[in-house]
C-alpha cells in the first residue's frame, strides 16, 4: 500500500490556552472542537484511523498529549492501519480522533463511556462510613459527621484529579476507614511513600512518609481540604 | 521458666511482650489498624492504651476478660507486641509501658498494663510524634497477631 503523506502542522502554543480538558469544558484543535464530558475513563485511549504510515503521527500524538497535560505513547498496528495513542493517567471519555486524509484537520467524536469503577467503589464506601451512628464500634465512637464526609468527597476529587494529571503515575486508591472521633481516615501507599489524611469536620490532618522503613515522618500539617492537593502531587511525583 | 520481675506500677521490662485486644469494628481488611492504637493529647495522665502482659496471661485468658468481651465479642483478635520494640523510637519522649492494676480485669487485674506518657507531647509536633508512634504500633501488631477465634499467630500487611 502506498504511503499517503500528510503534513501535520501543530497549532501554536497559544491554542493550548483554549484547552480546559479532562473533567469538563472544551478543547479546540485547529477548526475542531472536542467536548470532554464529566464522566471519564482512566487511561484515555485514542485510536487514529488513516492510510498508514503517517509521517506526522508522532508530532500529532505529542500535540494531543500536550493538550491533556501528559505524555502520549503511540502504538502502531500495521495490519489495521491504526495508530493508537495511550495517555496514561488521563481521565477522559474515550475519544476517536479521525484524521481526514484529505486535510490536516482532526475530527473527534465520543467512542464510548465507561465508569471509573474503583473510584466509584470509594464513593460507596464513603457513603457507608457516613451512615455510621454513635457508638458504631461498641467503644463509644462518635458518629461520622456529614461535614467530614463532605471534606472527604473533596479530598477524593482532588486525589483523582492529581492521579489524572500525572503521567505514568503509579496508580493508587486510598483505603478509607472511620475514626472514633467522627472523622474519616484516608491512607495511601504508593511505592515507598505513605500519605495519611484524617478529615475531622472541615480540617484535614496530613502526615506523610517518604519511606516505609522510616519511623519519622516528613511532617504534619493541619489544612483545609483544597490545600491537601499538593500532598497528592507529592505522592504521585 | 523464671517469673518475670514486674514492679507494681512500674515499667514493664522491654524484653516482655504485651497483648492488645483488637476490636473487630476497627479491623481493616482483616488486619490491625490505626484505630486500635488511639492516643490523644487530651487523654488524662494515667490513662493509656490498655494492654495485657503476655507473661502473666495466655491468649485464651485474655479473651476471657469480661470488659474486653463486652467490647469486642467472644473471640476477638489479639496483637502481640514486644515492649522494647514498641517504645524504642519514643523512649526519649517519656512514653513507656507500665503495669497498672485494673480491677475490672478480675483475677487478671495484675496482668494489665498501659502504654502512656504521650499526653505530655504538645502542639502539632506532639501530634506528629503520636501519629508516628501509632503507625509504628500498627506495623508491629501486623507482624504478629492472633485472628479472631484463633490461637495461632499470623502476620500480614
Amino acid at each position: 500500500m502506498a504511503a499517503t503523506e500528510h503534513t501535520w502542522a501543530a497549532p501554536s502554543c497559544s491554542a493550548a490556552s483554549d484547552i480546559v480538558p479532562v473533567f469538563g469544558g472544551t478543547a479546540r484543535a485547529l477548526t475542531n472542537v472536542v467536548d470532554f464530558p464529566s464522566k471519564s475513563l482512566k487511561n484515555l485511549t485514542a485510536p487514529f484511523y488513516f492510510v498508514a504510515p503517517y509521517s506526522g503521527f508522532d508530532q500529532m500524538a505529542k500535540y494531543w498529549a500536550g493538550l491533556l497535560c501528559c505524555q502520549g505513547e503511540a502504538i502502531y498496528s500495521p495490519g489495521e492501519a491504526l495508530y493508537t495513542v495511550v495517555f496514561p493517567g488521563v481521565w477522559a471519555e474515550s475519544l476517536v480522533m479521525r484524521l481526514d486524509p484529505a486535510s490536516t484537520e482532526l475530527s473527534v467524536a465520543p467512542l464510548q463511556t465507561a465508569q471509573p469503577v474503583e473510584w466509584e467503589r470509594l464513593d460507596f464506601e464513603l457513603m457507608r462510613l457516613g451512615n455510621l451512628g454513635p457508638n458504631w464500634d461498641g467503644e463509644g465512637a462518635e458518629a461520622v459527621s456529614p461535614v467530614s464526609v463532605h471534606t472527604v468527597r473533596i479530598l477524593l476529587r482532588l486525589a483523582r484529579e492529581a492521579s489524572a494529571r500525572v503521567p505514568f503515575a503509579q496508580y493508587s486508591l486510598p483505603s478509607l476507614f472511620a475514626s472514633i472521633e467522627g472523622g474519616i481516615c484516608l491512607k495511601w501507599d504508593v511505592g515507598q511513600r505513605e500519605l495519611k489524611c484524617v478529615a475531622v469536620g472541615e480540617t484535614v490532618e496530613v502526615i506523610r512518609w517518604r519511606s516505609r522503613d522510616r519511623f519519622e515522618s516528613d511532617g504534619f500539617w493541619e489544612l483545609s481540604a483544597p490545600k491537601v492537593a499538593e500532598h497528592f502531587e507529592w505522592l504521585l511525583r | 521458666m523464671a517469673t518475670p520481675v514486674i514492679v507494681e506500677g512500674g515499667p514493664v521490662p522491654p524484653d516482655l511482650n504485651v497483648y492488645r485486644a483488637l476490636n473487630p469494628a476497627h479491623m481493616q481488611n482483616g488486619l490491625p489498624n490505626d484505630e486500635h492504637f488511639v492516643m490523644r493529647q487530651k487523654h488524662l495522665i494515667g490513662d493509656g492504651v490498655s494492654l495485657g502482659i503476655a507473661a502473666l496471661l495466655s491468649i485464651s485468658e485474655m479473651r476471657s476478660i469480661e470488659p474486653l468481651r463486652n467490647l469486642c465479642g467472644d473471640q476477638f483478635g489479639i496483637a502481640e507486641i514486644n515492649v522494647g520494640e514498641a517504645v524504642q523510637p519514643v523512649a526519649e519522649s517519656g512514653i513507656s509501658v507500665i503495669q497498672q492494676d485494673d480491677e475490672t480485669w478480675g483475677f487478671h487485674r495484675g496482668a494489665h498494663a498501659i502504654l502512656t506518657g504521650y499526653q505530655s507531647l504538645q502542639g502539632n509536633a506532639g501530634k506528629k510524634r503520636i501519629s508516628e508512634l501509632q503507625r509504628h504500633l500498627v506495623k508491629l501488631a501486623r507482624k504478629r497477631f492472633y485472628p479472631a477465634g484463633s490461637d495461632t499467630p499470623v502476620s500480614g500487611g
